[in-house]
């Protein structure tokens, strides 16, 4: 998920804000639901209830300034194995905007696509 | 680094939060996310199936559109990114995901795929009667690895004789096959996703954890792509 602003305090500002509005009964049903598999401990769902990041179902999260994100985009990249980032956003309309205009132009792994 | 969405398909995104943005997912909010990535020179786009949600004050995930149909619309609406939709396996058989596939692989001019999912909330399922039981928990990628082999069969060749131990099919014909190479993503993380994945994926869709990098740099020494079965099949569609 890209939590991106003009600087990194306001990046953060919003994190927080999400943060503290999290909706603690949704995600106890989600901690409740993932642990009926006693089967498998190693499900991907069982890391999605975790407590510290469920606000967001703990997927991996960026947050920061536009270029502060790019930076850290840029450093998935380097990756082994890795083809492709899926981004979510805060705001997807808002989100996909400033990817396009003010963070994937500023990326090196996505050069051959800013030069566009 | 390819870069994709993962649409909003369900309302409110992946924000669990009474702080976060609150919506209902729409056509038109899609539609204007693709447009817009597609604009950028994104590269793909994706949405999930959640067939119940969360509850919560949010009610979150409680509404939601249908993938394939969502990707259908899209990719009438859209010209060169690609377009993944997200099939539930325990609702859809695999010779009518074949066919569905193939018919937004027609409107998108090849620019279609499918992530597999297993499924493993039974609320999602119970509520419609298709609960397997909780055999599920323990069969559910031996069941899956059957309905990706009837996929692959029916995408190259157009035709399935497989006879497994979940799924018989009896001359299954499927036709016209795609025009561009179908591919699959799975998400699966525990080691038997991640099995089936290596064995016939093309890509593995995992959690951007530390945990995730460590696993993932296993080595993979078998696939769909270079098997005897693939190559036999290929050559059949070509004969």
């Amino acid at each position: 998920m890209v939590i991106a602003a003009e600087t990194d305090q306001e990046a953060m500002a919003k994190w927080r804000c999400y943060n503290d509005g999290v909706d603690l009964d949704a995600i106890a049903w989600l901690a409740d639901q993932g642990a009926r598999d006693t089967v498998n401990t190693d499900t991907n769902v069982r890391q999605l209830a975790a407590p510290e990041g469920a606000v967001n179902i703990n997927m991996g999260t960026l947050i920061g300034s536009y270029e502060s994100v790019a930076r850290m985009l840029d450093d998935m990249a380097q990756v082994p194995n890795t083809g492709g980032v899926l981004l979510t956003f805060d705001d997807f309309i808002e989100g996909v905007e400033a990817f396009g205009t003010r963070i994937q132009p500023l990326m090196k792994s996505r050069a051959s696509i800013a030069r566009l | 680094m390819q870069v994709g969405v993962f649409i909003p398909i369900n309302n409110n995104g992946w924000l669990i939060s009474e702080s976060a943005p609150q919506y209902l997912p729409s056509f038109d909010l899609n539609k204007e996310i693709a447009l817009r990535a597609e604009q950028y020179g994104l590269d793909f786009l994706l949405s999930m199936i959640k067939l119940r949600g969360f509850g919560g004050k949010t009610q979150f995930w409680e509404y939601g559109l249908e993938s394939f149909t969502l990707m259908a619309g899209l990719a009438a609406v859209t010209e060169k990114i690609k377009i993944f939709a997200t099939c539930p396996t325990l609702i859809i058989p695999p010779a009518f995901a074949a066919r569905m596939a193939n018919t937004i692989d027609s409107i998108s001019h090849g620019r279609f795929g499918l992530n597999l999912i297993t499924g493993w909330q039974p609320p999602e399922y119970t509520q419609m009667g298709l609960w397997p039981g909780d055999e599920h928990f323990r069969n559910r990628y031996d069941v899956l690895d059957e309905y990706a082999r009837i996929l692959r069969e029916l995408w190259e060749s157009g035709r399935s004789d497989f006879k497994g131990r979940y799924y018989q099919m009896d001359d299954c014909l499927v036709r016209p096959q795609p025009q561009a190479d179908m591919k699959i993503i799975c998400a699966g993380s525990s080691d038997a996703g991640l099995a089936f994945s290596a064995k016939w994926a093309d890509y593995a869709f995992c959690l951007a954890r530390a945990s995730t990098r460590r696993r993932l740099s296993l080595p993979i020494t078998t696939g769909w792509r270079s098997s005897p079965r693939r190559q036999a099949a290929t050559s059949r569609s070509s004969s």
